[in-house]
């Protein structure tokens, strides 16, 4: 079955096969070592269950099992973010259905060897910011350190309380030919994929639920408690109960998800830079309700982002401030900032000569043979041995990835070495470690064998308290990411390939666990005393207000388009009982109602999909370049295409497509605050969009099944917020912006339609499409009978207070969702908000239904109607700006000051005042 | 020498600051020959926070913030300086390329100190076009001294002091491309120069005597803070040379920081809020001699 001659001894598994176990239609590659099958091509013990599980699915059911994961990871709203010229998009998470197994035996083993690592790597950081014994003894080259621009000075005398300073690091392995396991990677300033690790392993315990039960699955819920109680242990002193907040670049950053799939699971609250300000060396969250204390701050941003007073001064990510808080020891910020410099390939090449001296101890997980460029002897072993070795760039010149030199041709060789010439010290030479392979699920559903490196996470503490782990506790699986080709040497981290979940078996069942902390522990408190809740950042309100508007928003377009819809199918010729005419005057009135202000918070460039609103009517799109852009200026353009292009012109604003974008862009942005029923429903609107995007229909008819499983996303949406919502901020804000919508939206809409006077059976068929978009229809009919009338319409649309859809009810709900918000300045005690609310509604009662429906015989205008609701709409807009200025404004930041203008020096800020004689 | 140093540096907004958030170099530093008597630091509207350090090169730092709304900020910093007069140059000092070759393998804690200053830095980048202006002035086994003061004529020479050209953050290169700058340029083309060539050369920032004594004349950035380069001399210190003025650093010269280069020693930066708009700056500076101070 398999010709693996080579592999040497097995570390851990002994290379023990099962007896007459065997993986149909699976074999590893000549001379790679596989994880699943020994050296004689029978299935190795550990695997057996798997390797039977994967045997009775078949090609047709792994097939199956790999679509069901990707349907629960993209209800998980699982995706990570890729950046290509300078354009993010998401890209949805990949699992593969079977599992890394690792016995129990050789687990500890990795785990003490990846404890020995970390804790060598925390020493090493230790010295570098303080006494840089290595350097002064000649065991690390001084340009390494000094020369190198991730060793940060200003960082020098910032410190975590605790003796340990990196909290949570990452250890990239991989099992070689020989069989033991090396690093190839250490991540120490932001390490990213624990997220990932247990979102893929939720979603591989349900999708093969027996063998999951049946493995002995080691649990990853300790490690997450072991998080939460080495958080109470950085912890400035002093602090009892800290809060902890999760600092995340913003939802383009790559792993995104990750970064709120924790912060919900963990329980804290997630933050981006401008929701945190610096008083007086403390760090405060910026809430609703005010600013709220914040005393660890575990970053995801990168060292040289987190602060731009004392850091990359161009940086909007950071928090101005914070290095000098943190100094001070007012915040714990961890991984300290300024940890990058120990993830620099050169220096952990060094970590074996350095163990024995700083541990006592030999290194047990080594890393490939390492040489750096910038030492002389580095770089003449580099240039001379350049087929044999992976180099790669450090430092500097990022954007490249690692070359292995045995693909390159003669000419790149040669390229390669005069790049490297140039600037020696960006350059790394090491030894090929080729990983061993893993059963991997192929796209015709057969196993192939796949390179795989495991990313192991460890957080300081020691949790099993004997000593062993020095002082770190290592999660018992990992990340597993698999290369896409069979013969692949590199794995790229950047989302090709796909990942796994990593299960170490053990022979014990596991025992349940969760990530509360054990009660023993817990009672620092009187328990009586509630949990503070997390506090609502305002950036986070704003998206949630959008959110709510958006949905809105999309939910009128479709309703008004199926209304249309409805109208296009009736056999109404031209002429014939003013079908026409009806249809013209809701298509004019689609876009007045389209006029959507999108503006969805300030300050934020770039988050709104689409270009601005284009002042042309919106004809044109449709994807077609037809020519037929004088059609701009006539009726007749056919009404199919003019609806379409409301329905899927992304740039113009309050189009279906736009809205849609703009509810899926809000919602990845509070993705921490939405349930995981919710996540589902977005993932279906953004499922629908994505085919509504990439092949969009030609004909109105063609749209119709797409909005109809829309609608009842967003019906579903809605009824989630309404029914499973607890009535927190949050869900004022969500609800609110979804009142202010359907007020203004059906202000607009009743205005565009029943202004001008018409003929007795156009306005017959205006009013029924009004009444049925606003779902107002059948208590019409209940009410009034058959017979139309446009007082009786407006009464129901406008007045009743009792109609869910009716202006007054969302006035009512927003009167009372103003009082419920935090109060802003308690000097005022009718705030502009609630006075704008007020204003808007007494300008309703002063008037009425008849004379609003009262028609000018001069004009042929219902002037009434048109004066009241113009004033309506201009009030209700008056207060969207107000709400945003009360609740959602956030500073801007900008550089000081960068040019002394008396010596007439010109150009962009640079930081600060210049040296300029 | 003593020297009484106003540094007065006033923003002005468009729009009202919410907040600001400071740090600045603006305290003189002690060194061998310069003691610093008396230093002030006045900030108008008064700071919320203030905190003091000293930096990684052991620069003074002051962070501050100042709660807004505020539409000017005025920075003055009021300094008594004692300065002594400089050693005397070595006579025999070791070669440019001895220093070098004692700079790579010397793991003295003093060596390696100055280790620091051999490698690029943020607003110092080398290249070989930075390293080919250099050469001419060091040929093997030239003394250091002699080499360094070479290359202060030539910058002195070959580039025109021309402030309108360059800005707090013109790259290296393209002063040496278009042969003009400021003091700051001056001090990183030379900085830039040094460790081409694997020497150690840092950027010191200070001030130079406004009004010299009747009859001497009168040296360019004398009404503004002013900056210039040192080099590393093994067995003997760091030798401050001004290619700006072409002069050998002597007791008119008040040192306020150093570093690796501008960047480190900014004598002030920050971060405002708001403030959007336009603003404008305003640097005064005054150093004038005095009478001898009790320390």
């Amino acid at each position: 079955m398999t010709t693996a001659t080579s592999a040497g001894p097995h570390a851990g598994g002994e290379g023990e096969t099962a007896d007459g176990a065997e993986m149909p239609e699976y074999s590893a590659i000549p001379g790679r070592l596989d994880e699943s099958l020994g050296p004689d091509g029978r299935v190795r013990t550990r695997w057996k269950q798997v390797a039977a599980e994967m045997a009775g699915l078949g090609p047709g059911g792994l097939l199956a099992r790999r679509a069901e994961l990707a349907r629960l990871l993209r209800n998980d709203g699982a995706t990570y973010n890729v950046t290509r010229d300078g354009r993010s998009s998401r890209r949805p998470w990949s699992l593969d259905p079977c599992p890394l197994v690792l016995d129990d035996t050789e687990w500890s083993a990795l785990e003490r060897a990846v404890a020995q690592r970390v804790a060598l790597l925390d020493l090493v950081l230790a010295d570098l910011y303080g006494r840089r014994r290595l350097v002064a003894e000649g065991l690390v080259p001084a340009e390494l350190v000094l020369g190198s621009p991730s060793f940060l000075r200003a960082c020098a005398d910032t410190a975590t309380p605790d003796a340990r300073h990196l909290f949570l690091t990452a250890v990239d392995v991989v099992r070689d030919r020989q069989g033991a396991f090396r690093s190839i990677g250490d991540w120490a300033q932001a390490p990213s994929g624990l997220g990932y690790a247990l979102v893929n392993r939720k979603a591989l315990s349900r999708v093969l639920p027996s063998l999951h039960r049946a493995s002995g699955v080691e649990r990853l819920a300790g490690f997450f408690r072991s998080i939460r109680a080495g958080v109470a242990r950085v912890a400035p002193e002093g602090v009892d109960d800290p809060r902890v907040v999760i600092l995340t670049p913003g939802p383009l950053s790559e792993t995104y998800f990750e970064h709120a799939y924790l912060a919900s699971y963990l329980g804290y609250a997630l933050v981006e830079g401008r929701d945190l300000v610096v008083n007086n060396n403390r760090v405060w969250l910026r809430s609703l309700a005010g600013l709220d204390p914040v005393d660890v701050v575990i970053r995801r941003v990168d060292d040289q982002w987190c602060d731009p007073v004392e850091l990359r001064a161009d940086s909007l990510l950071g928090v101005p401030g914070l290095l000098e808080a943190a100094r001070r020891g007012r915040v714990a910020v961890v991984n300290p900032i300024g940890s990058a410099i120990i993830e620099h390939p050169a220096l952990t090449g060094l970590l074996g000569r350095v163990a024995p001296i700083m541990l006592g101890e030999e290194l047990a997980l080594r890393g490939p043979e390492t040489w750096w460029c910038g030492h002389p002897r580095g770089l003449s072993h580099v240039l001379a041995s350049l087929e044999e070795l992976v180099v790669f760039p450090v430092g500097a010149s990022t954007g490249l990835w690692p070359v292995v030199g045995s693909n390159l041709s003669a000419d790149a060789l040669a390229g390669l070495r005069d790049r490297i010439r140039s600037r020696p010290a960006d350059w790394v030479g090491q030894e090929v470690v080729e990983p061993s392979t893993v059963p991997t699920v192929s796209d015709n559903g057969t196993l192939e064998p796949r390179p795989a490196v495991i990313r192991t996470f460890s957080v300081a503490g020691d949790a099993a308290g004997d000593g062993a782990s020095h002082g770190f506790t290592v999660l018992p699986g990992g990340l597993t990411r698999v290369g896409v080709a069979t013969d692949a040497g590199i794995i790229s981290s950047r989302g090709e390939g796909t990942s796994k979940d990593t299960w170490v078996a053990s022979a014990e069942p596991a025992l349940q666990q969760s990530t509360w902390l054990p009660s023993a522990r817990a009672p620092k408190r009187p328990a009586v005393i509630p949990e503070l809740p997390t506090p609502l950042p305002g950036r986070v309100a704003a998206q949630l207000f959008m959110l709510g508007r958006s949905a809105e928003h999309a939910e009128l377009v479709i309703r008004l388009i199926r209304t249309v819809l409805t109208r296009l199918d009736q056999p109404l010729g031209m002429g014939v009982d003013g079908g026409a005419e009806s249809l013209q005057v809701l298509l004019s009135a689609l876009r007045t109602v389209s006029g959507f202000d999108a503006v969805s918070e300030p300050d934020d460039p770039g988050f709104r999909p689409g270009g601005p609103a284009l002042p042309t009517p919106p004809v044109q799109s449709a994807g077609r370049g037809d020519g037929t852009r004088a059609a701009d200026h006539e009726p007749e353009v056919p009404t199919d295409r003019r609806a379409l292009a409301l329905l899927l012109d992304a740039g113009v604003d309050g189009s279906l497509v736009s809205s849609l974008g703009l509810v899926v862009d809000a919602a990845y942005s509070v993705r921490e605050q939405l349930s995981s029923d919710t996540w589902q429903l977005i993932g279906d609107v953004e499922e629908e969009l994505a085919r509504l995007r990439h092949r969009p229909p030609t004909q109105l008819v063609g749209v119709q099944s797409s909005l109809q499983r829309l609608l009842q996303a967003l019906l579903a949406l809605s009824g989630l917020s309404a029914e499973n919502m607890e009535r927190d901020s949050a869900w004022l804000f969500l609800d609110g912006g979804r009142r202010l919508d359907r007020a203004q939206s059906l202000v607009r809409l009743v205005r565009a339609v029943l202004v001008r006077k018409r003929a007795g059976v156009v306005e017959d068929l205006l009013l029924e499409s009004l009444l049925k978009t606003s779902e107002s229809l059948i208590i019409f009919r209940r009410r009034s009978g058959p017979i139309m009338h446009v007082a009786g319409a407006v009464d129901l649309l406008v007045y009743d207070a009792a109609n869910p859809r009716s202006v007054i009810f969302q006035l009512d709900r927003l009167v009372d969702h103003l009082e419920d918000m935090p109060e802003q300045s308690s000097a005022q005690r009718l705030g502009n908000e609630e006075r704008l609310v007020l204003e808007t509604a007494t300008m309703l009662r002063l008037t009425d239904a008849g004379r609003l429906a009262a028609v000018d015989q001069d004009t042929g205008l219902r002037m009434e109607l048109d004066a009241v609701f113009g004033r309506v709409d201009g009030l209700l807009g008056e207060l969207l700006d107000s709400l945003r200025h009360t609740y959602f404004a956030h500073e801007r930041l900008s550089v000081l000051a960068g040019r002394n203008t008396e010596d007439g020096g010109s150009g962009e800020a640079g930081g600060g005042t210049g040296h300029r004689s | 020498m003593n020297f009484r140093i106003v540094h007065r540096t006033a923003y002005k907004y468009d729009t009202p600051v919410t907040r600001c958030r400071n740090e600045a170099h603006l305290r003189p530093r002690e060194t061998q020959r310069q003691h610093c008597v008396s230093s002030e630091l006045v900030v108008d509207p008064s700071p919320t926070s203030w905190s003091e350090r000293t930096d990684f090169f052991g620069n003074p730092v002051v962070s501050f913030a100042v709660d807004g709304p505020f539409r000017e900020l005025t920075v003055t910093s009021t300094s008594s300086v004692s300065v002594a007069a400089r050693r005397s140059l070595p006579t025999d000092g070791p070669t440019w390329d001895g220093a070098r070759d004692q700079l790579a393998n010397d793991l003295t804690p003093e060596l390696l100190a100055a280790r620091e200053f051999c490698f690029d830095s943020p607003l110092v980048t080398t290249s070989s076009a930075i390293r080919a202006y250099a050469e001419p002035s060091f040929p093997g086994g030239r003394p250091l001294i002699h080499a360094v003061a070479d290359l202060t004529e030539r910058i002195f020479q070959d580039f025109v002091y021309d402030p309108g050209f360059t800005t707090v953050t013109t790259p290296v290169e393209e002063v040496l491309g278009y042969r003009r700058g400021v003091c700051q340029d001056f001090a990183h083309l030379a900085v830039g120069c040094l460790r081409s060539l694997g020497l150690a050369a840092r950027y010191v920032s200070g001030y130079l005597e406004t009004s010299p004594p009747p009859g001497q004349e009168r040296l360019i950035g004398a009404d503004a803070s002013h900056a210039w380069p040192s080099v590393f001399v093994p067995r003997w210190g760091w030798l401050d040379v001004d290619p700006t003025n072409n002069k050998i650093v002597g007791p008119t010269y008040v040192t306020t920081a150093w570093g690796r280069d501008y960047s480190d020693v900014s004598p002030l930066k920050g971060i405002v809020f708001g403030g959007g708009g336009s603003h404008t700056l305003d640097v005064a500076v005054d150093v004038t001699r005095s009478a001898p101070l009790e320390a």
